[in-house]
């Protein structure tokens, strides 16, 4: 296969991996707050996502995708004492997620970065082939 | 009178002419072996407007939102380059045609 074209179809499957992981990343800051309406019951727990290889066994190409989108079951929820909250316990405190913002904030800055570099890499590889059909006029 | 060849003469040359390489023997026999270089351009011709089609089809399904903007994105752009490379081998055959035309006979 055309390598060129490969890296195209490469990068593009980075660019959704990268959308995907963003995504979650959205979904955990906009749940951030998001609690149980029940005493004992538990809040919103973040998400994870993991990606994996993906060869393509006509090509051989190594694309990447999602793996797993997972709960984060280590880290544990914190208390907020709220005590006319509907899920407060007895002696007032309420279980509040477990989405840390400063994580949050890192993963969206490395998705973003990630995003970006698929996108020049696509770009290159693009514009390399632009110029080799070029070379025909 | 020895300025003039004997038709045996002539035909006995023509006829080692043809197997000799390259001859129009040896080019029947490669054409059965190998694809012409008209069905090469035909299929070439025929890959390109279906990677067009297919194009266009996303674009479509794109505009509803059943496909991400991303996937039109990449079809839009597989079709530029392909459209591009038609335009430019369509110029080179044109170029071709017209340089035999306007050879001298």
């Amino acid at each position: 296969m055309d390598p060129l074209k490969s890296i195209l179809q490469i990068s593009a499957s980075g660019m959704l991996a990268q959308g995907e992981r963003l995504k979650v990343v959205s979904e955990n800051v906009a749940n951030a707050s998001s609690t149980a309406m029940n005493p004992g019951e538990d809040p919103y727990r973040r998400k994870t996502i993991t990606f994996e290889e993906l060869i393509d066994n006509k090509t051989g190409i190594s694309t990447v995708r999602v793996a797993s989108i997972d709960r984060d079951r280590d880290t544990d929820f914190s208390l907020r004492y709220e005590p006319s909250h509907p899920a407060a316990d007895d002696k007032g405190f309420v279980k509040v997620s477990n989405v840390s913002p400063v994580m949050e904030m890192a993963n969206m800055r490395e998705a973003a970065r990630s995003y970006e570099a698929n996108m020049n890499m696509f770009e290159a590889a693009r514009r390399m082939r632009t110029q080799m059909i070029d070379l025909l006029k | 009178m020895d300025k003039l060849i004997s038709t045996s003469l002539v035909n006995s040359a023509y006829g080692n002419s043809t197997r000799l390489k390259g001859g129009p023997g040896e080019t029947e026999a490669a054409e059965a072996a190998r694809v012409s270089f008209g069905d090469m351009v035909r299929n070439a011709a025929q890959e390109s407007v279906q990677v067009i089609r297919d194009a266009e089809q996303v674009q479509h399904v794109g505009l509803t939102g059943e496909v991400s903007a991303q996937k039109v994105v990449e079809a839009t752009l597989e079709m530029e380059t392909t459209l591009k490379l038609a335009v430019s081998v369509r110029d080179k055959l044109v170029e071709a045609y017209q340089q035999i035309m306007q050879m001298p006979v």
